[in-house]
């Protein structure tokens, strides 16, 4: 019980105070005790206590989080949900492997480069030329598959090693990430036209990987730490001359920064490079507020109203809210409306779209609808994931908003 | 005949209060129902040991404060609670008081202002009530939107129960769920579950300033009209009442026209504020002779008038018909229900609660009762109101279609009371049939 | 087990998805905000009134017991599966009807959670003033099941007196309607007088109408620091003395300041030995004048008295407030929560009793309370694991009864009786009151179907 045993006091702490009943979407989008927070907790805790076995309901129930973190900044216990159910997934998987769907379908294929080009290329694509013929497919799982957008080329293949400025004063090393590779090359490009815009040299080291985290999540810590370790090697010894690993996407930010440490928690040998790696993570708008953006290069014809929606990873993983904000507010003739509950979760959450998807799809529905009203042109966020839940959602809803990356909104902000 | 034992009752109260001359006992009685006797206990112990003997006998009996209803105690035993009237503490810093039930409503009012506290509840008949009867009948009243219904200031009580056991139930806390809440459950049981024999109240401290504003109207609905002024502007006074012009010469002597009052307590500072914008609201809504009161006396003449004219409908529950409906919903109900009774003003007595959207009527004489309660409840429902009570019930149903539910209802009922008293010795003549 | 054929007639009448019948289904609804728990047989939820009458009907037809549950917040383990029961939980009936602002009235299903209706009627400046701490989470279903008070009472009351009507299906598998939706009372037997509070033992509640109020225009939230708990208790019955009603007057003592600092990091002083938090609301002109009388009482004896000043400060304040029960976990990792009440006047002397109740029994106790209403939460805190230290926190709660009852209080203010206080009871009430209790719970429900055992056996 090794797993559980070393949360158990956590576990313990919980005491069923239902505070947390708000935080869990999965909770009050079903109704059902057993998809809250306070019900993994205490099915976790039967499972340690040896009440329970684990079985499909149990998995159903640990499967099913978002990982949204909500229920730990709601828990007045410190009690942190989404640990323990990382806690349990690592635990489920130690004992039997990892519910075999998602395995041969998601993680093997996110562990692997190659194979997950294909992967993107084969939802997309079967998404646009097979699914579309059947009547009332466009929507797989509340997914968009119609428009699910694929990369002709993945960007890593688009672009050089390194792109020059005239005169550099930073020099930043960016960690592409799977979607913003595969899927989003255009938020990619934004991203290294902005850095440019703003002196930045960027490196792109060709050989990177996925950061582990689809695998972490489902409690498959040995392919995760494999891809960490790659990833760290990668940017401290071959590309050390980076000041800093900048990522795009919230979710990567959190798992390179935050995770990693967890990860690796266990060899000390290693860890002090994993901090020394940790320290250099910076997500996109973080850096930008850090370094200062030129106001006066940034130019906008005709008005816009912008909201923003705060991914999971960003607010609650790398506790970023006021930096995409700012810059967002910076573009001349943007007028910024806040969203009601801009802070929760899309319905994304990783695989879970996929899986568990009528309650995903509730969720998306209802941030759809706050989206709308804010009357918002455009939905600014900070993670490739939410970028295509959102738009799925907003496009199911047949309303018109445009969502994109806080690095898309302001590159098309600068001329070229 | 009668077997109700005499020397008995005189043997547990003593012979002089025991009446069983006719003339003598009428004052203590009201209705058509002629009982053996009239006793008047003094003490807890005596009132149980006459339901006691009543129960032996199976002798019916029936409770009242000053005056005893007679209905359904022909040949049995009316209890005058007169005698135990004391306040038996009163208490400042629980804001509670201890009283027994014989004590005239308006006695008890005088006491609490007197201890500079304050009692909400307004009594139904000013010269007769009294406190046990008070939370016995358990209604709302016009100042219940800021206070609270009667049944929030019953905190505890004794009770002689039907079987002539002693209960006690209650404290003096203000927040108590223990156990079920029989304790506003008897609110309102109208001594069905038991006789009072000791209450205890909870009070407020003094509202810190009183005003009010009196206005007079050419029609109901001009009148009225200002009440939903005042809500759209947020105002929301204590009392906020309206009574028509038939009646309004009983609350004011002289009054031409429909009377508006409006009470003000509280409120210190922003009361001079608010009966401005009241007094403006009704002198622009078409009210003439608009007055601000604040004087002391002048206010107390004012309320008493009111309640005056409270009395003159309560006193006669057979001739009445009263409804609710939403406060707002108030213009459409009064028009539609000219259409019933003709012009309101000159009906015999109409009173509007307007912060509870409350009506009562009085009713012509010779008025069918349940016809008019009918077409009234129609209307009221269709306002998203209904009948008072379980007459309200009763018509509710029946515009449901829904003999089924009136049935559980009324069963229920029924056996609550059964359960209390299963040899229904108690207010026989209360009915929980509507 | 339920036999294979009444799980289909469950099914039939809610649907596949709203039958639970799985181990993994069973233990999450058997539990609630106590340290018990039970397992049922299953767990249904009906998302109509229809489905409610077709499941008690079922029920009776094969004589099983039902428990009702809203969000299993109580803490009187009033929602504990009892022995060969199915649950009915209502957290699936969660439409809100109807907001009436108009006319004072909100009509919603018992699954609906209090901060929902809170939210939705907030955009109307409309509020429902009774707000158990648990507002977040909690249904107004189990409100009116426990009859919740919550910081406001002083001045509001509790929900009872925001219950205008119920529909309610009975026993039998009738529908009844209560009340009406009007703020009138119902002269004769105040039928949802007799529900709200019953711990769902007479019937199921299905429809709710409850009254709605302007939100206040204005309100002056307000900090008094003390050395010592029992100096807070003094301006308690000093403000009352002078004639104030304020909303609130919450206190808290050393051990919840720093356990909710912990979580909130509103700044309350770490050192001191209570706080007060005093609210008064109203007309804007009012305020000020009460205001000042309250800290011209409270700096009497208070070390420091403050008037908050920005939204920001209140609402960390009451974010410190609204986690006390929660956050204790973070010192033990069990409580055990009390909700006795006293006589305001006995108030120090309660919080007396309890520092009292602590040292004998060689407990940590912390101290919350609804100060104006008498009302404590003594926290006993503990680790359940350790078997003996559990025997010794049961024994102070008793005491922590027995204490309020000298002190001519009661054992529950706002939580209800349930299982946990059920032992108590014929303590507080006499054989007479505990037989009332017993015909009305006969007249409901003859056959003890409905969450039987809690309360009062029969
Ligand atoms: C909803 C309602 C229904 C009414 N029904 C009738 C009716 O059917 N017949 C009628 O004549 N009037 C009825 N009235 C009128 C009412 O009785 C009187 O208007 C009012 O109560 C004052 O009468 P009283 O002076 O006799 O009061 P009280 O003597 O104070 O008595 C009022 C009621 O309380 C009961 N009561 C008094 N003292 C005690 C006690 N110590 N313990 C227990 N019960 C006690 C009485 O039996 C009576 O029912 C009704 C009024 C209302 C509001
Ligand atoms: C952290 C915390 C703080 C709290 N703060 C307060 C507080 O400040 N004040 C307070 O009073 N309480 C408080 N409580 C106790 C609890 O939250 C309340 O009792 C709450 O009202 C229970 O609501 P629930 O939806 O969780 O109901 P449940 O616990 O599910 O049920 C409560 C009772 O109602 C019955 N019930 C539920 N739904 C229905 C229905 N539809 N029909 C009939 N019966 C039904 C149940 O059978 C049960 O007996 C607190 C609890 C916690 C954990
Ligand atoms: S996780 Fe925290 S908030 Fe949720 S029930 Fe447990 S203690 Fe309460
Ligand atoms: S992480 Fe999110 S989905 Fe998972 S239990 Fe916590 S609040 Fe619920």
């Amino acid at each position: 019980m090794g797993v559980l045993a070393d949360v158990y006091e956590m576990l313990n702490t919980c005491n069923k105070c239902g505070g947390c009943h708000t935080a869990c979407k999965t909770y009050k989008l079903t109704g059902s005790e057993e998809m809250s927070t306070r019900g993994r907790i205490q099915l976790i805790k039967a499972v340690a206590d040896g009440k329970l076995e684990p079985n499909e309901e149990y998995e159903d129930a640990i499967m099913s989080c978002l990982l949204c973190g909500e229920c730990a900044v709601t828990c007045p216990n410190g009690v942190h949900g989404n640990e323990l159910v990382m806690a349990a997934r690592r635990d489920l998987k130690l004992r039997k492997g990892i519910k075999p769907f998602a395995k041969s379908f998601a993680l093997k294929t996110l562990a692997s480069p190659k194979r997950l080009g294909m992967g993107f290329r084969l939802f997309g694509g079967m998404g646009k030329s097979v699914l579309n013929k059947i009547d009332g497919l466009d929507y797989f799982r509340g997914i968009d598959i119609k428009n699910f957008p694929t990369a002709k080329k993945p960007f890593l293949e688009q672009v050089p090693e390194k792109i020059k400025v005239q005169n550099p004063k930073h020099k930043v090393g960016f960690y592409v990430g799977c979607f913003l590779n595969h899927s989003l090359d255009q938020t990619a490009h934004s991203v290294v036209k902005v850095l440019a815009k703003n002196d930045c040299e960027v490196i792109i080291p060709k050989d990177q990987v996925c950061c582990g985290l689809p695998q972490y999540c489902y409690g498959d810590y040995e392919t995760a730490k494999t891809n960490a370790r790659k990833t760290i090697d990668t940017f401290l010894d071959k590309y050390s001359d980076a000041e800093v690993v900048l990522t795009a996407c919230a979710s990567c930010g959190s798992m390179l920064r935050h995770d990693y440490l967890k990860l690796f928690a266990d060899e000390p040998s290693y860890l002090p490079k994993v901090k020394l790696f940790c320290d250099k993570v910076v997500e996109f708008s973080e850096y930008m507020a850090k370094i200062g953006v030129d106001q006066s290069k940034l130019h906008n014809s005709s008005p816009l109203t912008v909201t923003y929606h705060d991914p999971c990873h960003m607010v609650r993983g790398l506790k970023a809210t006021k930096q995409p904000r700012e810059l967002l507010q910076m573009i001349p003739r943007v007028d910024y409306k806040e969203m009601f509950e801009a802070n929760r979760c899309c319905g994304a959450a990783g695989l879970i779209q996929a899986f568990y998807h009528e309650v995903s799809t509730d969720i998306t529905d209802q941030k759809t609808q706050n989206i709308k009203d804010t009357n918002a042109d455009l939905v600014a966020t900070s993670c490739p994931a939410c970028m295509l839940r959102l738009q799925g959602g907003i496009n199911k809803a047949g309303q018109k908003q445009k969502v994109m990356h806080v690095a898309d909104v302001m590159a098309n902000a600068y001329e070229d | 005949m009668s077997d109700v034992n005499i020397s008995k009752l005189k043997g547990i109260v003593g012979d002089a209060y025991v009446i069983d001359f006719p003339s003598e006992m009428a004052k203590y009685l009201k209705g058509q129902g002629k009982p053996a006797v009239v006793v008047l206990p003094a003490s807890t112990s005596e009132v149980s040991s006459i339901v006691k003997l009543a129960n032996e006998k199976n002798v019916k009996l029936g409770v009242g404060g000053a005056v005893v209803d007679t209905q359904g105690i022909t040949g049995g035993i009316a209890m005058v609670m007169s005698r135990m009237n004391r306040i038996l503490e009163m208490d400042h810093l629980n804001l509670v008081a201890v009283v027994e039930p014989g004590l005239l409503h308006k006695e008890f009012l005088l006491k609490v202002g007197e201890a500079g506290l304050n009692f909400p509840p307004e009594p139904y008949v000013i010269e007769t009530s009294s406190i046990g009867g008070c939370f016995a009948i358990g209604d709302s009243d016009s100042k219940s939107f800021e206070y609270g219904p009667t049944r929030t200031f019953l905190l505890g009580f004794e009770m002689v129960l039907p079987t002539g056991e002693i209960l006690e139930i209650g404290n003096k806390c203000i927040k108590n769920v223990s156990g079920l809440d029989f304790i506003h459950f008897a609110v309102g049981s109208q001594g069905t579950f038991g006789i009072f024999t000791k209450l205890l109240v909870k009070l407020l401290p003094v509202p810190e300033a009183k005003k009010a504003v009196i206005g007079t109207f050419a029609s109901m609905h001009k009148a009225n009209a200002t009440f939903n002024t005042l809500i759209k502007r947020n105002v929301h006074p204590t009392r906020m009442n309206l009574i028509n012009a038939s009646l309004a010469k009983i609350a004011k002597p002289g009054t031409e026209g429909q009377l508006v009052i409006i009470d003000l307590q509280g409120f210190k500072e922003s009361g001079k504020n608010i009966v401005n914008e009241v007094a403006s609201v009704l002198t622009l809504g078409g009210g003439s002779d608009v007055k601000i009161i604040e004087e002391g006396a002048e206010y107390d003449q004012v309320i008493n008038g009111w309640l005056k004219a409270r009395a003159e409908l309560n006193a006669k529950p057979s001739e009445i018909v009263e409804f609710v409906v939403g406060p707002m919903k108030m213009p459409q109900a009064l028009s539609q229900l000219e259409a019933q009774t003709g012009e309101l003003g000159a009906y015999p007595g109409i009173i509007v609660e307007g912060l509870l959207g409350y009506v009562c009527l009085a009713l012509p004489e010779g008025t069918d009762k349940l016809a008019l309660a009918r077409k009234v409840n129609k209307l009221a429902m269709s306002l998203g109101g209904n009948v008072k009570g379980l007459l309200g019930h009763k018509l509710k149903a029946e515009v449901y279609n829904d003999a089924e539910m009136w049935k559980q209802t009324t069963s229920l009922l029924s056996e609550l009371r059964q359960q209390f008293d299963p040899k229904g010795i108690l207010n026989p003549g209360v009915s929980l049939e509507a | 087990m339920l036999s294979q054929a009444v799980v289909k007639r469950l099914k039939e009448i809610v649907g596949e998805r709203n039958v639970v019948t799985d181990k993994v289904g069973l233990l999450t609804y058997g539990y609630d905000g106590t340290l018990l728990s039970g397992e049922a047989l299953g767990v249904v939820s009906p998302t109509t009134t229809e489905q409610v009458v077709e499941i008690v009907k079922l029920m009776n037809e094969q004589d099983i017991k039902l428990v009702p549950r809203g969000a299993g917040t109580n803490e009187s383990g009033g929602t504990i599966p009892s022995a060969k029961s199915v649950v009915i939980s209502f957290t699936k009936m969660t439409k809100i009807h109807e907001i009436d602002t108009e006319n004072f009235v909100a009509v919603v299903e018992p699954g609906v959670i209090n901060f929902d209706l809170q939210v939705e009627l907030a955009k109307k400046n409309f509020y429902f003033p009774p707000d158990p701490s648990s507002f977040k989470a909690s249904t107004i279903g189990g409100n009116l099941g426990e009859c919740s008070g919550g910081p406001k009472c002083f001045k509001y009351g509790v929900t009872r007196d925001y219950m205008l009507g119920l529909e309610v299906v009975l026993p039998n598998g009738k529908v009844i309607q209560t009340g009406g939706r009007n703020f009138q009372s119902e002269p004769g037997y105040d039928l949802t007088r007799i529900i709200v509070g019953s711990e769902g033992i007479l019937g199921l509640v299905t429809k709710v109408f409850v009254r709605i109020l302007p939100i206040p225009r204005a309100k002056k939230t307000m900090l008094a620091l003390y050395d010592k708990v029992e100096d807070a208790s003094q301006t308690v019955a000093d403000i009352v003395a002078a004639g104030i009603i304020p909303t609130t007057l919450e206190l808290m003592d050393n051990l919840l300041i720093n356990t909710t600092e912990d979580f909130t990091h509103a700044g309350l002083p770490r050192d001191a030995g209570a706080v007060l938090i005093i609210e008064v609301d109203g007309y804007p002109e009012d305020m000020d004048g009460q205001v000042k009388t309250i800290g011209e009482i409270a700096s009497k004896i208070a070390k420091e008295f403050k008037v908050a000043q920005t939204a920001v400060e209140v609402d960390q304040i009451w974010t410190s407030r609204r986690s006390a029960f929660g956050s204790v976990a973070r010192v033990r990792p069990s409580y055990g929560v009390n909700d006795i009440t006293v006589p305001r006047s006995n108030f120090p002397k309660a919080i007396g009793g309890v520092l009292k109740v602590a040292k004998d029994f060689g407990v940590t106790i912390g101290v919350v309370a609804h100060a104006g209403d008498g009302n404590l939460h003594p926290l006993i805190l503990f680790d359940q694991r350790n078997k003996e230290e559990t025997e010794t926190v049961h024994a102070a709660e008793q005491a922590l009864c027995m204490m309020a009852l000298d002190l001519e209080g009661t054992i529950s203010g706002e939580h209800g009786i349930g299982l946990v206080k059920k032992k108590y009871l014929d303590k507080e009430f006499t054989p007479a009151a505990m037989e009332a209790f017993r015909k009305i719970k006969r007249s409901f429900d003859p056959s003890n179907r409905f969450n039987p055992g809690k309360i009062i056996d029969l």
